[in-house]
């Protein structure tokens, strides 16, 4: 039978480990490294002492887990869990008033001194699976916030570093379009007071709901014609209306960060439905977590500010609309050029030409290029590689003139 | 510069280790009775530390003195060797270090704020933690020592670092160098940008 089979090669992995790498095998261990369920390798974990007590190998011993209900020193009802070694498990179940689990916890060869060994034996699987931390277990809850990823937190903490400059710049630029949308019925200075009025009150802590519906109202009545309100669907609560623009703007995402982004979206538009715009104020701000978790169990562990986490998403999607550009601009050909070089040398190569508007950004490449082929002096040598290679940080590096290239051009730009 | 700061990071990771090391084999082989082991933490993980004045001082002495040889990158081992009450070697911890090869950061391996190396050097002790299952136990009473296998010059060097602060190195004697009915028992080894260990064990056959 099929999990017969998986089990005996379970067991011999497990026989390996002990007896020849001189393992401390743990179930935690063992369920991360042959990635099956926790229960099934506390099973095997069993089945392997068995089988060991069977072939009288005094080599191996155990250790295990025990918990259970015990009266507490001040007469309360207390839980406790143990690890003990095998020859303490008989007094330590006496001694608890009901067992509620006890199961083997790991299998080794060596002489156990304390529980140091043991710790340092799932320190490192455990730090690489903290995202996926239950994947194995059957410990659920759905209130729980997983923590984020490592590559997500640093993005974030980097890109809040830029928002602010980025913000208002946004702001200006957005508004103005806005306004051409729209039936502008609002003047265009007033306008402009509106989205930095919202995004005032965003990162006001208390935030006055009046304030927010007057704005609200008024950004409405313009974006109207816009495509957020049919992607919102005519939710009522187009409350950060200012900020909401950019999201209906963004494209498609052709990045990674496609995998946040989707998810995000429909999730602002969740937060939206139960999120006032006063969700910044002191006040709310615990039911607004709860609530959000409810509903996006996946998400980040958000109790940062709302207008922080506006931030990264409106950076998140400015790198969108950047990326898709990008895919236009991505028709580049292989063009040779062939000029004089300092030395006299004719120096042909070839060089990445988009087929789009950035000029720019050829002349740039081939000046780069042209020096250090000045300080190599070889002649007629086609560089096909070097170009290819130099291409690409380079156009990470270039300036991008209004337009963002990649997540570095932020940096490079200041 | 860089190349400077390499080594200094090299001798400062490497002589913290070798402290921690000795204190964890003088745990697991039961040398000095549990009660005066207490628990620290190092490279995130709890480690067993003797916590008698005089022998944590003279093992910060040890890695202060092994520290200095290896700015010179002239450690070639560093032995801890256990010894019989007569003063036989029953077993010897043999770190071979290689400080040869310290290679820049090539682009795939890079290891800038030493990950790799902690996970290494965790990896490294939990070996130590377990090496009793490989090696037969200890009679009691056994002293033990630290042996260092360096060139003459560094000797000489560190003899005149050392003579004010009342800590002396010697010679190391012939008989306790060799274990009789010696058995080999690998255990890990460990490489890294800055410098590689190699971790083995020899054990006296004839452990009464």
């Amino acid at each position: 039978m099929a999990p017969d089979q998986t089990d005996e090669l379970c067991l011999e992995n497990i026989d390996e480990f002990v007896h020849d790498e001189n393992k401390i095998v743990t179930c935690k261990w063992l369920s991360l490294t042959l990635k099956i369920h926790i229960n099934q390798a506390k099973r095997l974990l069993y089945s392997f002492l068995q089988q060991q007590r069977i072939k009288k190998d005094k080599d191996v011993n155990a250790t295990y887990f025990v918990a259970g209900l015990t009266k507490g020193s001040n007469g309360v009802l207390e839980h406790t869990c143990v690890v003990v070694p095998e020859e303490d498990l008989e007094s330590t179940r006496k001694q608890l008033a009901v067992v509620t689990s006890c199961h083997v916890y790991s299998v080794q060869r060596a002489q156990l001194k304390d529980s140091n060994a043991l710790y340092m034996t799932d320190y490192d699987g455990v730090k690489e699976n903290l995202s996926e931390c239950t994947k194995y277990s059957s410990i659920h809850c759905q209130r729980a916030a997983v923590p984020r990823k490592v590559s997500r937190v640093s993005n974030a903490a980097s890109e809040k570093q830029n928002t602010e400059a980025a913000v208002d710049k946004k702001l200006n630029g957005s508004s103005g379009d806005s306004v051409q949308n729209g039936s502008a019925t609002s003047i265009p200075k007033s306008k402009k007071a509106e989205p930095k009025g919202s995004i005032a009150s965003m990162f006001a802590q208390t935030a006055k709901k009046s304030d927010a519906d007057n704005s609200n109202a008024n950004v409405d009545a313009s974006s109207a014609p816009s495509k957020k309100e049919e992607k919102k669907g005519g939710k009522a609560a187009a409350k950060k209306g200012g900020v909401m623009d950019f999201f209906a703007n963004a494209k498609p995402p052709a990045k990674n960060m496609a995998q946040q982004k989707p998810s995000e979206q429909p999730k602002v538009q969740q937060k939206e439905k139960t999120a006032p715009a006063d969700s910044r104020s002191q006040a709310d701000k615990t039911k607004e977590t709860k609530s959000k978790k409810k509903g996006r169990p996946k998400d980040d562990s958000d109790d940062d500010d709302g207008p922080q986490k506006k931030r990264r998403r409106r950076i998140k999607n400015d790198l969108f609309d950047s990326s898709s550009e990008e895919a236009r601009r991505r028709k580049r050909k292989l063009v040779p050029k062939t000029y004089l070089d300092e030395d006299g040398f004719m120096v042909t190569e070839k060089v990445w030409e988009s087929e789009s508007t950035d000029a720019s950004e050829v002349e740039e490449d081939s000046k780069k290029k042209a020096t250090p082929e000045k300080q190599k002096a070889t002649s007629g040598k086609q560089k096909a590689p070097s170009p290819a290679k130099k291409t690409s940080p380079q156009k990470k590096g270039s300036p991008a003139k209004g337009k963002q290239t990649s997540l570095t051009s932020f940096f490079k730009k200041k | 510069m860089d190349a400077v700061k390499r080594v200094q990071v090299a001798a400062d990771v490497l002589s913290e280790f070798l402290e921690v090391a000795i204190h964890c084999i003088l745990h697991c082989r039961g040398v000095y009775p549990q009660g005066v082991f207490g628990r620290r933490k190092k490279y995130n993980v709890p480690v067993q530390v003797c916590l008698h004045p005089d022998v944590d001082q003279y093992i910060t002495n040890v890695a202060t003195s092994i520290r200095a040889m290896l700015l010179d990158g002239a450690v070639e081992r560093v032995v801890v060797v256990i010894t019989a009450p007569d003063s036989l070697p029953l077993e010897r911890f043999v770190f071979d270090i290689d400080q040869t090869n310290q290679t820049s950061n090539r682009p795939g391996r890079e290891d800038s704020y030493l990950l790799h190396l902690e996970q290494s050097l965790r990896a490294l002790l939990l070996k130590l933690n377990v090496s009793d299952a490989l090696l037969k136990p200890l009679p009691s009473g056994c002293s033990w020592t630290v042996h260092v296998h360096t060139k003459e010059s560094a000797a000489t060097k560190l003899e005149e670092r050392l003579a004010d602060k009342d800590f002396t190195w010697v010679e190391a004697e012939e008989d306790q160098q060799h274990v009789t009915d010696p058995q080999l028992i690998p255990m890990k080894s460990l490489s890294s940008n800055l410098f590689k260990v190699q971790l083995y064990a020899e054990e006296s056959g004839k452990k009464t």
